[in-house]
């Protein structure tokens, strides 16, 4: 398995999320101070850094991994169906697309009427803790499969939160243009191919073309999810 | 009983078809082990493609 795969999918995912994480840090931020705003992320960041901390290492030093890809594997699956439903839901009209700016005018007018310091703080730590565990989970569990490439999940994770971070400060606006939906979509084909493989193999099936049917399945998923939209399209009425 | 339900929208995010489907595609594989391992490998990836579909077609959540 290759490390730009599985850092590749944590990048992607953790951006995802810090997009809507950042948004909520951002209203915090312009309403009750940078200071409160980032104490709270830093705070976020600490507990999700402790779970990764915590967990990663010790899944990664099991010996058998077969048995882990057995649990590891079911929830890749759902969490790949969840994120990818979502998406088609979206890109069919079926669900309302993640209006950034529109979060963010709601949190303002929130974090206005509040005006505790505290409210910010939870605001913040919420918004940052909430959106990043899913990446936090989604990490320990790529742990659990491919311990030599912990690494990779680690910092494609991080990275993508740094840099997501200092561009909503440096920007002070919501990333209303970031295409969410569409990077929604991939993060949900990888975490649905990359389940589909650990979970085969935990049952002791030979995939085709080894770890490489992993594109197999890419492949097929997006297909799958083609489909899907189309089917799922609301027809124009006049 | 709210600590459970948030749990299981964590995990399913509040489907029913994906978690079912996905039972009905492991025990497929399990409970089938005299099948040619092609078949129940393209058994096991079909019955999480129909579960896609189906955890789709469920009401918006």
């Amino acid at each position: 398995m290759n490390g730009w795969v599985l850092g590749g999918t944590t990048f992607l995912a953790s951006a995802v999320e810090m997009v809507e994480a950042a948004t909520i840090v951002l209203a915090v931020g312009i309403t009750q101070g940078w200071r409160t705003a980032l104490t709270g992320a830093a705070w976020a960041f600490a507990a999700l850094a402790v779970i990764i901390v915590a967990f990663g290492p010790v899944l990664a030093r099991q010996g058998a991994i077969t048995w882990l890809e057995l649990i590891v594997g079911p929830f890749m699956i759902l969490f790949g169906i969840t994120w990818l439903r979502k998406a088609i839901w979206r890109a069919a009209g079926r669900k309302a697309m993640h209006d950034e700016r529109a979060i963010f005018d709601k949190e303002v007018a929130m974090l206005q009427a509040a005006r505790d310091k505290r409210v910010g703080f939870a605001t913040s730590f919420q918004g940052v803790f909430v959106e990043g565990l899913e990446v936090a989970v989604i990490v320990v569990t790529f742990a659990a499969t491919r311990p030599a490439l912990l690494g990779w999940s680690i910092w494609g994770a991080v990275a993508a939160a740094l840099i997501v971070i200092v561009a909503a400060i440096v920007l002070r606006a919501p990333f209303a243009r970031v295409p969410e939906n569409a990077i929604k979509a991939v993060v949900g084909v990888m975490l649905l191919s990359l389940g589909t493989l650990w979970t085969g193999e935990g049952l002791g099936l030979r995939w085709w073309a080894g770890d490489a049917t992993l594109f197999w399945f890419i492949g097929i998923y997006i297909a799958a999810a083609a489909l899907l939209t189309l089917a799922e399209r609301k027809p124009v009425t006049a | 009983m709210k600590v459970v339900r948030e749990i299981y929208d964590f995990i399913a995010g509040g489907s029913i078809a994906a978690p079912v489907g996905l039972a009905i595609a492991i025990l497929t594989t399990i409970l089938l082990p005299h099948l040619d391992p092609a078949i129940r490998a393209g058994m096991f990836v079909a019955i999480v493609v129909l579960t896609l579909a189906a955890a789709t077609r469920e009401k918006v959540a």
